[in-house]
């Protein structure tokens, strides 16, 4: 083998120019397959980040039913219990707890409905982000009815730090109407048009006690030691925790329309790598048969001395071989340039909404261990199954007629 | 005596096609050719000694006729068999040397020995001695593009016969050389001939080699015209 392999290592050196441009063509298709799976992959890493990062957490419980009614009565069932064990798991990194309920926000000068979330600062912060998202005041400092407000709904109602507002809200046990004044303590800027302008944020304890909740909450965001658990529906801990009264959701199940922007982007990166391939497919069989055919007469004489058609063939394949690898190093080469260089900067869509979430940062390529093993070992294997053609071609290459010559 | 045969055709014939004519370019041959001699199949273009060599090789297929080589009939083989037997039983020598010029004078010569799968440490023993042979001692690692007309005639003629082959067919060996090294060739190959008892058969039109050689059969219009013994 090594002796094909030497063989086919000068012969793809005999015309360097046309086994450079032909292994630069592959190796672009194989950089362009590496960025695309790098850039998408950031784009969604970003989105995931974003929807689970700035507030929703990467899973959430919620009493069964709680989604769908909002109904304030429908607070998790042994809350308080629950949350002791969420924060007590090893899967389990942060576990916060919320209550909210619908309401109307109104000042002096306007009003608007918002959904109310009461939230536990110390507990949100490693959560979420909302607590970095205030741009102006404090994020529900202790004591006194303080409420966070966004940017937008700041501006709709009229108010800035310090001015007051009436929240209005349906408290369990009944539904009927509490109200409470509240003093804007903070103004936020997210990014996210729906939690700048559609949402209030007061104390876990305040809330409890405006929607007569005690001491239990409608839902835990939950944030784990590892994301992909959040994708695992074998993880023990939607049995543990997603049984009986309450229900437990991860992401993908919380924002369904992220989970098919990932399924479509992972069809999005196949659909790339089957168009990529045909081109491959056909770039590594032009130079083959070129290659193939100015030797032709050297192909004969190698039949003539008594070369077996299977040793034929596997002089092309191991050219093929050849070819493959120096294209796979200039392929993985000039991707993992192209990430670095786009990485730098990253691509800016900030503010750009996608699957319903706003992206906040700019994309920068993922680098992931498959993008430099997998695609080049694919890229390997499919150029010798493609090489089979013109193998097969030389295997039964007449000497005669491939010397066209005779003795 | 046919035992004694490692070459013999019986009634070949090659009829081509070509267009909507019939070009008979060998009529029946009957050719014997005894275990170590030294022949030379000589005429005009167009008499059929290049067919006729196609045809014993078994890179072609005759029209009609058998052709028996090393005691094996060999029309009925496959491209499979062929291929093997050439690899086994016969060694070749061209006009333009025609050497794989991605490999070095000894990897050209080892080449044959790698395909009968003869183990290295033998290879390179094998590959040594046959090079001092042909006067290529120090040259081994050279390319063929660094060498000689001549001097890669000589890599020809040792890849033709480092395995040992029961056949050696030339076809017109000199035809690139100059006087002098054609005529110096042809004296090694009389030599390694005479020594090994290896069988030569040369296509040519080159008087030197017809001079050289213990037999001549000439060929004219697809026919057996002589054929003489010296």
């Amino acid at each position: 083998m090594g002796f094909y392999l030497r063989l086919a290592w000068r012969n793809n050196l005999r015309n360097k120019r046309r086994t450079f441009l032909a292994a630069l063509a592959v190796g672009l298709g194989l950089a362009a397959l590496i960025f695309t799976d790098a850039i998408s992959g950031g784009m969604l890493k970003g989105l995931i980040d974003t929807a689970t990062g700035t507030f929703m957490g990467q899973a959430q419980i919620h009493r069964r039913g709680f989604l769908n009614t909002m109904d304030a009565d429908l607070s998790v069932k042994d809350g308080p219990l629950l949350l002791g064990e969420l924060r007590a798991d090893p899967l389990v990194a942060r576990a916060a707890p919320r209550a909210l309920s619908f309401a109307m926000i109104a000042s002096p000068s306007n009003s608007g409905s918002v959904m109310l979330y009461g939230l536990d600062p110390e507990a949100e912060r490693g959560v979420s982000r909302l607590a970095k998202a205030v741009t102006r005041g404090d994020f529900l400092k202790e004591g006194g009815d303080s409420v966070v407000i966004g940017r937008k709904l700041a501006e709709t109602l009229g108010v800035e730090l310090g001015d007051r507002v009436v929240i209005t809200a349906a408290a369990a046990g009944g539904g009927d109407l509490a109200q409470a004044l509240f003093r804007v303590s903070g103004i936020m800027d997210s990014g996210s048009r729906a939690m700048d302008s559609d949402m209030a944020f007061i104390r876990l304890s305040r809330a409890q006690k405006l929607l007569g909740l005690g001491d239990n909450f409608h839902e835990i965001a939950v944030d784990f030691k590892n994301i992909k658990t959040a994708e695992d529906k074998a993880s023990p801990f939607w049995k543990k925790y997603g049984g009986g009264d309450n229900e437990a959701k991860g992401w993908p199940e919380l924002v369904p329309e992220l989970a098919a922007a990932k399924d479509l982007n992972a069809f999005g990166i196949f659909l790339t790598a089957a168009i990529l391939s045909g081109i491959v497919a056909l770039g590594i069989m032009n130079t083959l048969f070129m290659s193939l055919y100015e030797r032709m007469f050297e192909f004969g004489v190698l039949r003539a001395i008594g070369t077996s058609s299977w040793r034929m063939g596997l002089m092309v394949v191991s050219e093929a071989a050849v070819l493959s690898v120096l294209s796979s190093l200039l392929g993985m080469l000039t991707g993992y340039a192209a990430c670095r260089i786009i990485g730098i900067h990253g691509l800016d869509y900030s503010g750009v909404d996608y699957a319903g979430i706003t992206m906040l940062q700019p994309i920068r390529p993922v680098y992931r261990a498959l993008q430099y093993w997998f695609y080049p070992s694919a890229l390997f294997v499919f150029t010798l199954l493609v090489s089979l053609y013109p193998a097969v071609y030389a295997a039964r290459m007449n000497p005669v007629k491939a010397m066209r010559r005779s003795l | 005596m046919d035992k004694e045969n490692v070459i013999e055709t019986k009634g070949v014939t090659k009829t081509y096609q070509s267009g909507e004519v019939k070009v008979h370019a060998l009529h029946p041959v009957d050719l014997a050719v005894a275990r170590g001699e030294f022949t030379a199949i000589a005429g005009p273009s167009g008499s059929g000694k290049t067919t006729l060599l196609n045809l014993i090789s078994g890179l072609d297929t005759p029209s009609s006729g058998k052709v028996r080589l090393a005691g094996r009939e060999i029309c009925a083989m496959s491209q499979s068999e062929l291929s093997d037997f050439r690899r086994d039983h016969i060694g070749f020598i061209f006009q333009a040397y025609n050497l794989i010029p991605v490999l070095t004078v000894e990897e050209n010569v080892e080449y044959v020995l790698l395909l009968r799968g003869v183990p290295t440490g033998e290879r390179d023993e094998r590959v040594k001695r046959i090079l001092e042979e042909v006067g290529l001692s120090g040259k081994h690692g050279r390319f063929p593009s660094q060498l000689s007309g001549g001097q890669q005639q000589r890599v020809a003629i040792a890849r033709a016969m480092v395995s040992g082959p029961d056949i050696i067919l030339a076809d017109e060996p000199t035809a690139n050389l100059d006087s002098a090294t054609g005529a110096a060739l042809m004296d090694m190959m009389r030599e390694l001939n005479e020594e090994r008892g290896m069988t030569f058969l040369f296509s040519t039109h080159d008087r030197m080699i017809m001079d050289k050689s213990a037999r001549l059969v000439t060929l004219k219009d697809g026919r057996v015209d002589s054929d003489t013994r010296r």
